[in-house]
């Protein structure tokens, strides 16, 4: 992929972060180009939810910058960067708790920066319901839907703000492999409409199924990178994070 | 003439007053997350003014309503300005500034007004209710008329406008709201301008209904804390029923063991509920 400025959609430059004196990202630099799917992982503690954090604007990096469609927005609030097109969800997902599931997903598709009519934003709303599949849990409170499908409500809503750039932290948690297989589907489908991506979870089924290519962290840096198939044989991603039992059952042809 | 009616009346009237002194205080603490100690302390300043209005220049109720409500406006705006400095932990940084803004406050109205009791006791007409053999001043009937107007149109904004979906949806996760592409700030703003109207109209109802002293403001907060709590944060019709139970607990004890357990009545029902349902009585457990 021969990047050119037009096609870069996030930049990340010598970013780094520290809590008191731990270092938690030690200059972490990478690109993503428009239309790519970038897998993160890394052990607990690696810096991938610090990472997203500066990423999406809940965190201002101590140093260094991140570029998002040719500006720098490290200094943006969360919600600036939510109305210029970036959307993220969080490991425990952030939703409206007394409202159903479509008044939740209405609110990404209402409150967005072009601010539609309401009807307009009512039927998008239904649509991207429909897209995680759960509409036929349109009026149900969100309370009461399990944690996986709570996460596909904030996956919904996060649609519905129209993203250019998505950000899904552990969003398989939980999931069936049926799910799991739907949601790789959907998510390859998304990508094809133009979305970009950048992904992490513990489950390196899916962004083998998914990614273009992989990035592993560990103490705030990156030790390897490259496509998924790669990064299960890399020797120093399977010693900080994947383990020798994952690795040989992937070369026997089984994850 | 039945023995409780006056009962039932006057607890209706008085928790209709608590509604309102409660309505400001749960929209900051809702949308804004600030956790305001020195909302009794507002109340007393927006009472104090109309009890100047009123006494030195005469002006006449409804104008000191609308006068209250529009100056207190400009003392939470650059309150709002003034918290949204404020590092993190907000809610707990919050409740430390605004108990010195309530010292500040009291001993401010202990230099101007001295620690005299003051009362606003406009000339209301008696109105007679012929077939409950019942007479009530008009004042109370005017809370009662008040708090439902005022909660209703609160309601109506929460539940029917642009902007009330959004503060609905700030109250109830600000993280998610800011993923929506909600302009949190704003909110705060327009959530301490609202405030700040509801405190200014509860300050004359205070000035009429409770003696103004400069440490009064302690009980209002405690009024506003314990409405809310029952109610759950922006439940707006419950704030009006918690208000309720309130008043007419407090105007039953007082009726059944004398006036001076009055007070003690808010703390039992704050100790009562925190014990019970510290998630509020509209909402279900978690979990």
């Amino acid at each position: 992929m021969a990047a050119s400025a037009a096609q870069v959609c996030l930049e990340l430059r010598q970013n780094k972060k520290f809590f008191g004196d731990r270092t938690i990202l030690r200059g972490i630099s990478f690109c993503l180009e428009v239309g790519e799917i970038l897998g993160l992982i890394g052990p607990n503690g690696a810096g991938k939810t610090t990472l997203f954090n500066i990423i999406s604007g809940w965190q201002k990096p101590a140093a260094g910058s991140v570029i998002f469609l040719g500006q720098e927005t490290n200094t943006w609030p969360p919600e600036r960067l939510s109305r210029a097109g970036l959307a993220r969800t969080f490991q425990s997902p952030q939703i409206f708790p007394e409202m159903c599931a479509l008044e939740n997903v209405l609110m990404g598709a209402w409150l967005r920066q072009e601010h539609p009519p309401l009807p307009e934003a009512q039927e998008e709303a239904a649509y991207c319901l429909s897209l995680v599949g759960l509409m036929d849990k349109g009026q149900t409170p969100v309370r009461e839907l399990p944690l996986p499908q709570q996460r596909l409500v904030e996956l919904a809503r996060a649609l519905a703000t129209r993203p250019r750039l998505l950000l899904l932290d552990e969003i398989a948690a939980g999931f069936s492999q049926a799910a799991l297989n739907r949601l790789a589907a959907g998510l390859l489908k998304l990508r094809d409409q133009g979305l970009t991506l950048l992904l992490t979870d513990h489950l390196f089924t899916l962004l083998e199924a998914v990614t273009d290519r992989v990035l592993a962290l560990d103490h705030g840096e990156i030790i390897a990178q490259g496509p998924p198939a790669d990064l299960i044989r890399h020797p120093e991603v399977i010693s900080a994070y994947l383990g020798t039992r994952y690795c040989s059952n992937a070369n026997n042809g089984g994850a | 003439m039945w023995v409780g009616t006056p009962v039932i009346f006057t607890g209706l009237s008085l928790g209709s007053f608590y509604a309102l002194i409660a309505l400001g205080f749960s929209l900051i603490l809702g949308i804004a997350r600030a956790f305001n100690l020195a909302h009794g302390e507002m109340i007393l300043l927006s009472g104090y003014l109309a009890f100047v209005l009123w006494h030195y220049f005469q002006v006449p109720f409804v104008f000191i309503l609308l006068i209250c409500s529009l100056v207190l406006v400009w003392v939470t705006i650059p309150l709002n300005y003034l918290l949204r400095r404020l590092p993190e932990p907000y809610g707990l940084n919050t409740l430390i500034v605004t108990l010195g803004l309530a010292l500040l406050l009291q001993n401010l109205f202990l230099a101007w007004f001295s620690a005299d009791y003051r009362l606003m006791t406009p000339a209301w007409p008696m109105v007679n209710v012929p077939w409950l053999n019942f007479s009530f001043p008009l004042h109370q009937g005017v809370l009662i008329v008040l708090a439902l107007l005022v909660t209703g149109a609160v309601h109506l904004l929460l539940q029917g406008t642009f902007l009330g979906k959004a503060l609905r949806a700030t109250i109830q996760d600000r993280e998610a709201a800011q993923m929506a592409g909600i302009n949190v700030q704003r909110l705060s703003l327009a959530a301490f301008g609202l405030g700040g109207l509801l405190i200014g109209l509860a300050g004359p109802l205070f000035a009429q209904n409770m003696y103004l002293y400069p440490a009064a403001g302690v009980e209002a907060t405690m009024i506003a804390i314990v409405v809310t709590i029952f109610a759950g944060l922006g439940r707006i019709r419950n704030i009006l029923l918690g208000g309720w139970l309130l008043g007419l607990t407090q105007s039953a004890t007082i009726f059944a063991l004398g006036s001076r357990w009055r007070e003690l009545v808010s703390a039992v029902l704050l100790l009562l509920l925190l014990y019970f349902r510290p998630q509020g009585f509209s909402l279900k457990k978690e979990g």
